[in-house]
Formats: C-alpha cells, structure tokens, sequence
C-alpha cells in the first residue's frame, strides 16, 4: 500500500498532533472514509468521537486513559479510542504518548463482538492500522522518519511504498 | 509522491468541520469538561500515590469502573464525585480546579469604524475623530463580547 501521512488540521493543537493516512490516488483520510461510512447511522457518536479528538489536541492531550490500549503486537502503539458500553463505534488509532496520534478506520463493534478477530470489517480496519504502525516503526528505526524539537510532529519522509 | 518533505502536509477534512460546526456550545462544553475532570481526576489519584485498582478499592468500585470514569465519557452524578472527593480527601470543588478551556472553531471578527466631525478644529490634541470596536463571536452561539473599545 502506498501512502502519506497527513496531519489533520480541525483536531491538532498544542497539546497533541492528530494525524491519518491518504492512499496514493485517494482524496480522503482513513479517518474521512470512516466518518463517510458511519455519519449516516451514527452521526450523534461520529460527532462525539471527533469532539473528544479535538480536545485531545487542543487541551488535554491523547492520554492513555482516553483509549483502549494494547489492540495490536505488543509496543506497537496500536490501540482504539475508548467506547462506552452502549456505543457501537470503534475507531482504531496509533498514540505516541500523550503528544500525537494516528487515526485510522474502524467500525461498528456488535453486540458479543469480544475482539476485533471475530468480525471481518474490524479485523481488516485492526490489520491496515498494525501494519503502518509495522511501517511507521521501522522508518523511525532507520531515521527516516524522526520527532521533531519540540517532540510533538512526526517528521522526515512520510511517504510510504510497497517498492521500497 | 514527494519522498524529501519535513513535516507533514496539513490536510483540512470538509466532513470534519461541518461535524464540528454542528455541535452547539452545550455540547462542546459537556465534551472539554468530562474530559477535563476524568483527566483531572487521573492527575489527583496519581498524587495520592494511589493505582487504579487500589483506588476502586477506596471507593468500593470494580476497577473496570474507573476505568470508565478515567476515560473523559463518564457522566459524573454528585454523589459519585463525593465519594471520589471523600477518598482522596479533598474538596468536592478541587475535583474541577483545572483551568477551564474553551474551543472555539470558528471566529467572526466584525471591525466597525465611524468617522465623527471633530468638535474642535484640525491641529488641537484635545481631537475626537474615530471609534474603533472589535468583536468576537462563534458561529453557533455569540459571544459578543467587546475585546477593546477604543476612541482616538
């Protein structure tokens, strides 16, 4: 898959970066195409999901507590955004500490859903979110991908490719 | 694709502000300040030098409990933040003592300028010629309160 990481503006602020991903040819986000897939059914969650990342970003940063951690391979980062027990809307993310995020897709989580292995939408939007973080990882391994000064922005080539 | 930029490309999603211009002022302010108190919250436990589970065990909750209180979606009843003010021994008003924050998404600066006649001629320092007045205000709910009000 190729791809490029973009910082989403209406939710970033000084507390904490929001970032997601466009595919090569793609004109929206993953985090797009997960509003466009749920607005429909879940507006009143979609609406509530997106207030709570802008406050992340702009006043309490993406504390831990906010999310489910541990979603993907141990360390990887991969977790989903913390959903009450009558809320139906999972959304899969990237946190790196309290100062980014990456946001990907997710879906809704069905009642008797334990784990996003037993659904088939859930586990591809789980896989496509483990993998970038596989990628996002190794780019900062080899210092191709670092943090900037402040330690709050991703920075360096942060464009991926299959060729590569 | 550009494999030499800095910093990432900032991207502004259309279906993500029109979402955020939908959310009156009352919702806004529920959201921040949940999220405020269970980050608040987090910040007090820690202090009392307390873990999640031994804290649930102060206020006789099941840790998945507190987990959901520490997760900024929790509707706290003021029993509920009695028993917490009670557990870690601090007043009920010191579970909000953080400093508030407003988002404001968007912002209408209306600048409005009225030339008047000067009462006394051109060349006098005791000159009245314009009243200058700045306003601020959302898009869902005004706040039109005046930043400076000036006359020069």
């Amino acid at each position: 898959m190729n791809y490029e990481i973009v910082e989403l503006e209406e939710l970033s602020g000084c507390k904490a970066t929001v970032y997601s991903i466009i595919k090569e040819g793609d004109r929206l986000t993953l985090f797009d195409h997960f509003i466009k897939e749920h607005v429909g059914q879940y507006r009143e969650e979609i609406r509530f999901i997106i207030n709570r990342l802008q406050e992340m970003g702009k006043t309490t940063g993406a504390r831990e507590q906010f999310f489910k951690c541990n979603e993907g391979k141990p360390g990887d980062g991969v977790c989903a955004l913390y959903d009450e027990p009558d809320k139906e809307l999972r959304l899969y993310c990237i946190r790196y500490g309290k100062v980014a995020i990456l946001l990907g897709g997710g879906g809704p989580k069905k009642r008797g859903t334990k784990a996003w292995q037993d659904d088939k939408k859930l586990t591809k939007e789980a896989q496509t979110i483990i993998s970038i973080s596989n990628d996002i990882t190794n780019r900062l391994k080899e210092g191709e991908i670092y943090w900037s000064a402040n330690g709050s922005q991703l920075s360096g080539n942060l464009n991926f490719s299959d060729h590569e | 694709m550009n494999k030499k930029q800095k910093a990432a490309k900032k991207y502004s999603s259309a279906l993500i502000s029109g979402l955020l211009n939908e959310t009156t002022t009352a919702e806004k302010l529920q959201v921040s300040t949940k999220m405020q108190v269970a980050a608040h919250l987090q910040d007090l436990i820690s202090a009392a030098g307390l873990s999640k589970g031994a804290f649930a065990e102060k206020v006789n909750k099941n840790p998945s409990e507190i987990t959901k209180w520490l997760s900024g979606t929790h509707n706290f009843t003021v029993d509920t933040l009695c028993e917490i003010a009670l557990a870690l021994n601090v007043p009920v008003a010191e579970l909000f003592a953080f400093e508030q924050t407003q988002v404001i998404n968007k912002v209408q600066i209306v600048v409005s300028s009225k030339v008047t006649r000067p009462a006394v001629p051109f060349g006098s320092p005791l000159i009245t010629c314009c009243d200058t007045q700045f306003y601020f205000a959302t898009s869902k709910q005004p706040l039109l309160f005046p930043l400076t009000s000036f006359t020069s």
